[in-house]
């Protein structure tokens, strides 16, 4: 091969390379091109989502734990705070599910009750011994009136040593929390404080409400509360919370029980401020809760995040899931 | 709060995960309850208890208890005493002091409240 030939063939090659080079930048311009496009896309649907979310319940997704926060004391504790009396009045049958699970607890067992309520399962045993506790203030007073073991305490952050109870419980709870992430870190709070194979009762609402004779379209919604003024709070001591809830006369099934205040509203996805509307000669405020409606495996998802943990069961009842949570092993920190 | 609480409770601060027990106690309004001895109940408990929480709480309401011994579990005198002390003795009005980092949390009404403040469960974050 001559100098000639050689130099040609190199600069044949030079061509090729720069060639391919110029090729290998098109295809990665029009693969940023098509990401950014993609990514452009995303936003907007994203966009679109947070708009209607915040149409349906009046804010948008939590993006972060602390915005999280705010939007559960916002739409959630400061509602409880408000309505607790109301709502003991109306909270006073035991389901069955959570009643014999503590029944069948071993006399002198140790427990918790992470979001008690009204304390409605803090008297169903009394050879076990059960602290409640509950972000909302007016919760515990009401629990203290009844001779419960009650403090104020957040569900995530609970005021107790690790690896010790048998059993903790938490119905009607979970559905509060509003990222999944805190959910997860809600189930991982009740585990911490248990022994290993202490098991966790926890409940929440389902998207299937038969009651409703309709299911909810959506997970994240705003349920109302339809207030009577005579429950309020600031003006009552709280002492006289005893004669609403002491009449165990009424004989109501647990499934109306439950929703029996609910129940009246159907419009459900029309949130925001305080409104009061007349009922039967009746002036009702309204105030909206914020749920989070569990779907078909959502606590297989949530477990399915902690290492030490397994379910024993999952079902539905009284479009209710209820989960019953294993802790495996100890609590590393 | 009952005695026997206390003797479950521990700071709710992260950073006092296995430090924060047994939280110290002031007490300036207490109530006895009259609820009867369970035998079972307390045989069973014992082995959950901290005994040093329980001698500390015991001071402040100047209740002593005796030590646990092998023989304690025989004793029905001693076994009453204690039942009584877990399950009867309620603080109403006080306060619980964590012995890591000093975090006072009031007792009001008999309820501890244990909850933390926005800015100290968010201190890091900046807005």
């Amino acid at each position: 091969m001559s100098l000639e030939e050689k130099s040609l063939n190199s600069s044949k090659k030079e061509k090729k390379l720069l060639y391919k080079q110029e090729k290998k930048l098109e295809k990665q311009l029009e693969k940023q091109r098509i990401q950014e496009e993609k990514n452009n896309a995303r936003q907007q649907e994203e966009k679109n989502k947070q708009e209607i979310l915040n149409q349906r319940i009046g804010f948008n997704e939590p993006q972060s734990d602390h915005e999280a926060y705010r939007v559960e004391l916002k739409h959630v504790h400061q509602i409880y705070d408000k309505i607790a009396l109301h709502f003991d009045s109306t909270r006073y049958k035991a389901w069955p599910i959570v009643e014999n699970f503590l029944n069948k607890q071993t006399v002198g067992s140790m427990g918790v009750d992470v979001g008690c309520g009204n304390g409605k399962y803090l008297g169903i045993n009394n050879d076990i011994y059960t602290i409640g506790s509950d972000i909302c203030n007016n919760f515990t007073l009401i629990c203290n009136d009844k001779h419960h073991e009650a403090l104020v305490a957040d569900g995530l952050l609970l005021p107790y040593k690790s690896d010790l109870f048998e059993y903790a419980i938490s119905i009607a709870v979970i559905h509060h929390f509003a990222t999944f992430q805190r959910r997860v870190d809600a189930i991982k709070e009740m585990l911490r404080v248990l022994k290993p194979g202490g098991v966790i009762l926890v409940t929440s609402w389902a998207t299937t409400q038969e009651w409703k004779g309709k299911n909810y379209e959506n997970q994240d919604v705003m349920v109302p509360w339809l207030f009577q003024n005579q429950f309020n709070m600031d003006n009552n001591n709280s002492s006289s919370s005893s004669s609403s809830s002491n009449d165990n006369n009424r004989d109501i099934d647990i499934n109306n029980e439950n929703k029996k205040n609910e129940k009246e509203n159907n419009d459900t996805d029309t949130p925001k401020k305080t409104e009061s509307i007349q009922k039967s000669g009746t002036k009702y405020e309204v105030f909206h809760r914020y749920y989070h409606l569990f779907e078909q495996g959502e606590f297989e998802s949530i477990v399915g995040e902690i290492s030490n943990a397994e379910i024993i069961e999952n079902n539905l009842d009284h479009d209710n899931y209820y989960c019953f949570i294993k802790k495996t092993s100890s609590t590393i920190v | 709060m009952k005695v026997l609480t206390h003797n479950m409770m521990a700071c709710t601060k992260k950073q006092c995960m296995g430090k924060g027990f047994p939280l110290g106690v002031e007490c300036t309004e207490s109530i006895t309850l009259e609820q009867e001895f369970n035998y079972e109940f307390v045989k069973n408990i014992i082995p959950k208890l901290d005994w040093k929480g329980i001698q500390l709480i015991g001071e402040k309401l100047a209740i002593t208890i005796p030590p646990f011994t092998e023989e304690s579990l025989l004793d029905q005198e001693f076994l009453k005493s204690l039942y009584h002390l877990l399950c009867n003795v309620k603080i109403i009005t006080g306060s619980l002091i964590c012995p890591n980092c000093q975090r006072v949390y009031p007792i009001e009404k008999g309820i501890p409240n244990m909850l933390l403040r926005e800015d100290e469960i968010y201190q890091d974050v900046r807005e």
